[in-house]
């Protein structure tokens, strides 16, 4: 008996591509057992078709019938093709034609399209040529949109704002879905927009109402790096294997074209809201350019964040908590740290007790190590360092207790205190840090019964900073 | 559609067949070519069940046809020869994709294709009925094809904003698309009897 309610539905959910994993699965075994439904099924594909058709739109923006990539090299069976498609005035007379086509049959009972988005914010953009600034900044669905530099804001109605940067070459599809060929992108998505999507080369990122960060290329992985909450990923239209997974917040990932997944170690971001990751080690501006461990894929996901001059009073501490540094008392951080460079660690890093920590630094430098006062100081840290006498704090939210949030300004709502640690690098380098504990304590959440002996000494995990020596 | 500068020879098998100097072949080609380019869409746009990347396989198969334009006989139909290209293409889609992410099997791909391929309608004709048929819609049924077509605007979220299941939504596309595709049947019909 099939359930033909339920096949339609799976139908649409195909069609408007937000379909699962299982429910492409339960669609195939239902088709494949019920060949009678074909004609039914062509009718409503057909119909779809042709309405998709009617519904799209041609303007000097969207090139939907064009070739968008180069042609083949010369040394091709397309060679030939070659010269025809540098005929602009060959592509320009399809262009007229298809676009004469379709506004006869196009959109007459539809008198408009509907705006979707706004350009609310664009600085030094250098536009490709006929890929220019919307009318009136204002988006019709779908757009296209190239730029060679600069940086756009768009906000879409359905409550999502997305930032683009650099070289970029993307279509607004709808205002939950974006195709993102080229370029680094931002989006940032209150709960009522969950559900946009950024649908890359080789992965489709779907946001469950958060901050994420994608970079996609014409050859390279796209990465994918998660700022706050959470986004499930699946295999975009160019990859060819299928894979399902969820990022939380500090998780960053890059999908090649062959569907392996790697890890993303660092992650940068500027205050104009862009993004990069740092596979190859920071130049000029940052004295510490790169931070690895030795954890691979199956044990974590999560990065560093560098922030360059960024160690300040409500500095962030981790990628993936609320955590906030801050100096003991109202005067604030210790004038030795104030505008250090500084690195986003993770929180949960304090259980592995195998980590290896290699910081790279570009220049002559002072390297802090801030180290929770509740845990005796690991072997790796006394050997290497000195402690400075200095301490500060750290504003931790608790989730499980409403009354303890996090406070603004220094002095305020410190939870724990960490010692300051520092070690003196005359030479440019790598300095290899180790685990936040040793065997002797247990993360926070292990019963306080168990080990015995060795009663349960919590902590958060240490923070990294480093300053020029000149 | 007109013939202009042909010029007729014989070639070897003793047929009599039209020839154009290259630009008016190439000109005529690209009438072809934009003319049939809401069949060669919603023939793939069929295939792939709405993937995203309709567009790139219209856009490799319009590759494809330019790179055998040469090839191309302009005294046989355009359709047939560019569906067949457009088929390729949407195979070597469909193997790019990998098995576990295709929906529909080899055999129903194929079955789907042979069944849309059974009505030689062209998309032109079609479009036209369409647009009368759509003014036939309810008010509310037009929302809901606006919605969906125009804004684009996914299931889901249109049952988030109406309150209605996303169950309902489906069952009420799936009986107006059958409803305009049998008022598109009837307008040919109609047509075609006066």
């Amino acid at each position: 008996m099939i359930d033909e309610q339920r096949c339609w539905e799976l139908i649409d959910q195909l069609l408007d591509g937000s379909i699962g994993d299982s429910e492409r699965t339960e669609l195939s075994q239902i088709l494949d057992s019920h060949p009678e439904l074909a004609s039914e099924l062509t009718e409503q594909l057909k119909m779809h078709s042709l309405l998709s058709w009617r519904c799209r739109k041609i303007d000097p923006g969207n090139r939907p019938l064009l070739p968008r990539r180069q042609a083949p090299s010369a040394s091709s069976p397309r060679s030939a093709l070659k010269h025809l498609v540098k005929q602009k005035w060959l592509w320009a007379a399809v262009v007229i034609a298809a676009a004469s086509l379709s506004i006869w049959a196009g959109p007459l009972y539809f008198s408009r399209n509907p705006i979707i988005a706004e350009v609310v914010d664009e600085q030094v953009v250098e536009w490709r040529e006929g890929f220019g600034p919307p009318k009136d900044r204002s988006i019709v669905s779908p757009r296209s949109l190239e730029m060679k530099s600069g940086m756009l804001a768009i906000r879409f109605h359905s409550g999502a704002t997305l930032s683009v940067s650099g070289d970029v070459s993307m279509q607004v599809q709808s205002e939950e879905r974006i195709r993102l060929d080229r370029g680094c992108a931002v989006a940032q998505v209150s709960q009522a927009a969950r559900g946009f999507t950024i649908l890359a080369p080789y992965v489709r990122v779907v946001d469950l109402g958060t901050n994420f960060g994608v970079v996609a290329g014409d050859d390279r992985p796209t990465q994918v790096a998660v700022f706050s909450g959470t986004v499930e990923l699946s295999a975009g239209s160019h990859s060819t294997s299928n894979f399902h997974e969820k990022l939380a917040a500090g998780e960053g990932v890059q999908v090649g074209p062959d569907g392996l997944v790697a890890r993303l170690m660092n992650v940068r971001r500027n205050s104009k809201g862009t993004w990069s990751s740092v596979d190859k080690p920071l130049s000029s501006d940052a004295t510490i350019v790169s931070v690895r461990d030795n954890l691979d894929l199956s044990r974590c996901r999560k990065y560093y964040e560098l922030i360059p001059r960024g160690l300040r009073d409500d500095a962030p501490a981790y990628v993936d908590s609320h955590a906030q540094w801050n100096g003991l008392m109202i005067t604030g951080l210790p004038d030795f740290l104030r505008d250090a460079d500084y690195v986003k660690t993770f929180d949960d890093m304090q259980v592995i007790l195998d980590l290896t920590i290699s910081v790279q630094l570009s220049r002559p430098a002072m390297l802090y190590v801030l180290f929770d006062r509740r845990a005796a100081p690991p072997r790796w840290l006394t050997s290497q360092f000195e402690d400075t006498g200095a301490d500060i704090g750290l504003d931790a939210a608790d989730e499980f207790d409403v009354q303890n949030t996090i406070a603004v300004g220094a002095g305020q709502s410190i939870d724990h205190v960490f010692s300051v640690w520092q070690k003196r690098c005359p030479t440019p380098g790598i300095v290899q840090l180790g685990p936040a504990g040793d065997k002797s304590w247990r993360p926070r959440s292990a019963p306080a019964d168990e080990g015995g002996e060795n009663p349960p000494r919590p902590r958060g995990m240490y923070g990294i900073a480093a300053k020029p020596l000149d | 559609m007109q013939h202009t500068s042909t010029i007729s020879a014989w070639s070897g098998d003793g047929m009599a067949k039209e020839r154009h100097s290259p630009h008016d072949s190439t000109t005529r080609f690209v009438e072809y070519l934009t003319a049939h380019q809401p069949d060669l869409y919603a023939y793939i746009n069929t295939l792939l069940a709405g993937d995203p990347s309709v567009s790139d396989v219209l856009q490799d198969t319009n590759l494809d046809l330019w790179a055998r334009a040469g090839d191309f006989d302009f005294n046989r139909p355009f359709l047939p020869w560019g569906l067949g290209f457009a088929y390729q293409r949407v195979l070597a889609f469909r193997k790019s994709r990998g098995r576990s992410r295709l929906v529909f099997s080899d055999q129903m791909a194929q079955l789907i294709s042979d069944i849309y391929l059974s009505d030689t309608t062209p998309t032109d004709a079609r479009l036209t009925a369409l647009q009368e048929c759509i003014g036939k819609l309810s008010r509310p049924q037009n929302e809901l094809i606006r919605l969906r077509y125009v804004d684009r605007v996914s299931v889901q979220s249109i049952s988030q904003r109406s309150g209605r299941t996303a169950n309902q939504i489906s069952a009420q596309l799936y009986r107006i698309r059958r409803a305009l595709a049998k008022c598109i049947t009837r307008a040919l019909a109609t047509e075609s009897q006066q």
